[in-house]
């Protein structure tokens, strides 16, 4: 009763826009100090005020941050979107394929999906508009591609899982390999049912000589090296992801440096950003990491456990439960906060169910994914719909739809072959 | 004069917390390097970073806090206008302004207590409650940001 009360608190504070951290501090202290004396919850949250920060583990969050901060301002968007529209952007539907393939691309440095999706909407666009694509699937493309950004590595998102549950998080990064790229395939899969199934609007682009696709592909070599390095480092374990995220923040500085893409304007810019970000990202944490601990102090992921035996639903019942309440919060909730909100609930329930953690990581990014682009909020589309006001929502949502389907297709995928996720990490 | 010394502490602030990044992320860089290349790695390079974490994070706290960049759930943001959003920005403040006071007081007894325990970093050889103290002056020092950064009732009401 007394958690039903803290997290109805805390929704209210939530829709009162109080600030994320804030409202989940305050809510972690007070429930600490019902369980254990005021005494004993202020100590907490001193202890986690400084211990947090002063982590060198935690300190992978500002480092990717500042990597995709300096890739972000280089000019990457606009030379993934050229590769490989000079490669696919001639076939029918081409335009569209080449905005997911080049949202996943710059997603793996942005790691952002807010970002990505405006970024891209910015490029392709009013590429696609010039060559006749429906506002549906035009909109729809940049919505859907942009997700990609939470789950393809290194992700922020599974960078704060692998925080709350302890989790290995180059583990994690190597986990959300397979099902980022199956990600990529399958809505290429819903362009093309888009385009020809549904028969929506689109007109073929001319096709690149030889060598225009041969030196759109060069310009990426130098980026692509990185994130091998960067990944690679990881899975062949030659780095820990802080490292990995300190090796890539250096080399994407040295590498716009060296190309002339990065002036000091932009190095400025790129710095503010990174530090104001991590700031934001760090005081959630800290909130968060408090509203853990009341979580773990009132029993309740015992209680939910004892409850959904009686129910006898089993492991797949119980994602299932799981995945449509995160449906339901991603109608309200940014991707982020959800994930902090509820990961400390739900992770000892599933692990209590012998289900591997880094499974249940893919399977929660994932379906913090789909809720982007979920009506009647999702936050991708709104994203989007500030970008290009003239598009009707309905429009947008309407476009998302095939996109939509194939996430859940995917998501269905995932559950049913755990191998798909857990497969790499095996191999580590 | 208050304007000019709030605006001196956001510049240095800004400039302390980007620095700390930057040291964060080549002495990281450098460690790996040393590692893989010369087979020496920087000892001490965790606990810098993990410093290097903590003056970013309480030094920018200043600029987050001026510029009003926490996260929020900008969901029923809409409905808030008029005196109704002016009342729920003061409450949403205060409660902000309350919090933040509690944990500025309460890194100030961490370090206390750290210095009471005697707490060393291992490697760097330092007393850990001189980092701490420096966090909780920044702390303080985003706390005045906070504090003159109250809502304005002209942008609420709008």
């Amino acid at each position: 009763m007394e958690m039903l009360i803290a997290f109805a608190v805390l929704l209210i504070l939530l829709f009162l826009r109080v600030p994320i951290a804030i409202a989940t501090g305050l809510v972690g202290i007070i429930g600490l100090s019902h369980y254990q004396g005021w005494s004993a919850a202020l100590s907490q949250l001193g202890m986690i005020a400084t211990e947090t920060v002063l982590s060198y583990e935690f300190a992978v969050i500002p480092l990717f941050i500042l990597m995709g901060n300096i890739i972000s301002r280089s000019g990457l968007a606009e030379e993934l979107y050229n590769a490989t529209h000079a490669l696919v952007g001639h076939h029918k539907g081409g335009l569209a394929i080449t905005t997911i393939g080049a949202s996943g691309g710059f997603s793996t440095f942005c790691g952002s999906s807010f970002a990505t999706a405006a970024t891209m909407t910015r490029i392709a666009y009013p590429s696609m508009k010039k060559f006749g694509y429906s506002d549906g699937l035009a909109t729809g493309s940049i919505a859907a591609g942009g997700t990609l950004g939470i789950l393809i590595p290194p992700s922020i998102a599974l960078v704060f899982y692998g925080i709350i549950t302890e989790t290995d998080i180059g583990k994690l990064f190597v986990a959300g390999v397979i099902p980022g790229i199956i990600g990529v395939l399958f809505y290429i899969a819903a362009v093309l049912f888009t385009v020809h199934v549904l028969k929506d609007k689109c007109t073929d682009s001319d096709e690149a000589s030889f060598k225009d696709k041969l030196l759109a592909i060069r310009q990426l070599w130098a980026f692509t090296l990185l994130i091998f390095i960067v990944l690679g480092g990881i899975y062949f374990g030659f780095f820990s992801p802080t490292e990995a995220a300190g090796v890539g923040s250096v080399g994407a500085i040295l590498i716009t440096l060296i190309r002339g893409k990065l002036c000091m304007q932009k190095m400025q810019e790129a710095l503010e950003d990174s530090a104001a970000t991590t700031v934001s990202l760090v005081a959630i944490l800290i909130g968060s990491l408090i509203f853990a601990n009341l979580v773990n102090v009132s029993n309740l992921p015992f209680t939910i456990v004892e409850w959904l035996e009686g129910l006898n639903l089993g492991l797949i019942g119980v994602l299932m439960v799981i995945i449509l309440i995160y449906f339901i919060l991603g109608a309200v909730l940014e991707s982020i906060s959800m994930l902090l909100l509820t990961v400390p609930v739900f992770y000892p329930v599933v692990q209590g169910m012998g289900m591997d953690l880094i499974w249940f990581g893919i399977i929660v990014v994932i379906a913090t994914e789909i809720s982007l682009i979920t009506p009647p909020v999702g936050l991708n589309v709104f994203v989007l719909k500030s970008v290009v006001p003239d598009v009707d929502l309905k429009v947008i949502f309407k476009g998302v739809f095939p996109f939509l389907i194939a996430d859940i297709f995917r998501l269905m995928l995932i559950i049913a072959f755990p191998a798909l996720s857990l497969v790499l990490v095996d191999m580590m | 004069m208050r304007i000019s010394l709030l605006n001196l502490m956001e510049y240095l602030c800004a400039k302390i917390s980007i620095l700390a990044l930057i040291v964060m992320s080549g002495i990281t860089f450098m460690d790996v390097f040393g590692r893989i290349v010369f087979n020496s790695p920087i000892g001490f390079s965790y606990e810098v970073v993990g410093i290097c974490l903590g003056i970013c994070f309480y030094s920018g706290l200043y600029h987050v806090h001026k510029k009003r960049k926490h996260v929020r759930i900008d969901l029923l943001e809409k409905l808030f206008k008029g005196k109704a959003g002016v009342v729920i920005a003061w409450f949403g403040y205060l409660i902000e302004l309350g919090f933040f006071s509690t944990l500025v007081y309460m890194v100030y007894k961490q370090m206390e207590e750290s210095k009471q325990f005697g707490d060393i970093f291992m490697f760097l050889g330092l007393e850990k409650w001189f980092v701490i103290a420096a966090m909780s002056v920044f702390a303080i020092i985003a706390l005045v940001s906070l504090a003159v950064t109250y809502p304005d009732r002209e942008k609420v009401e709008v």
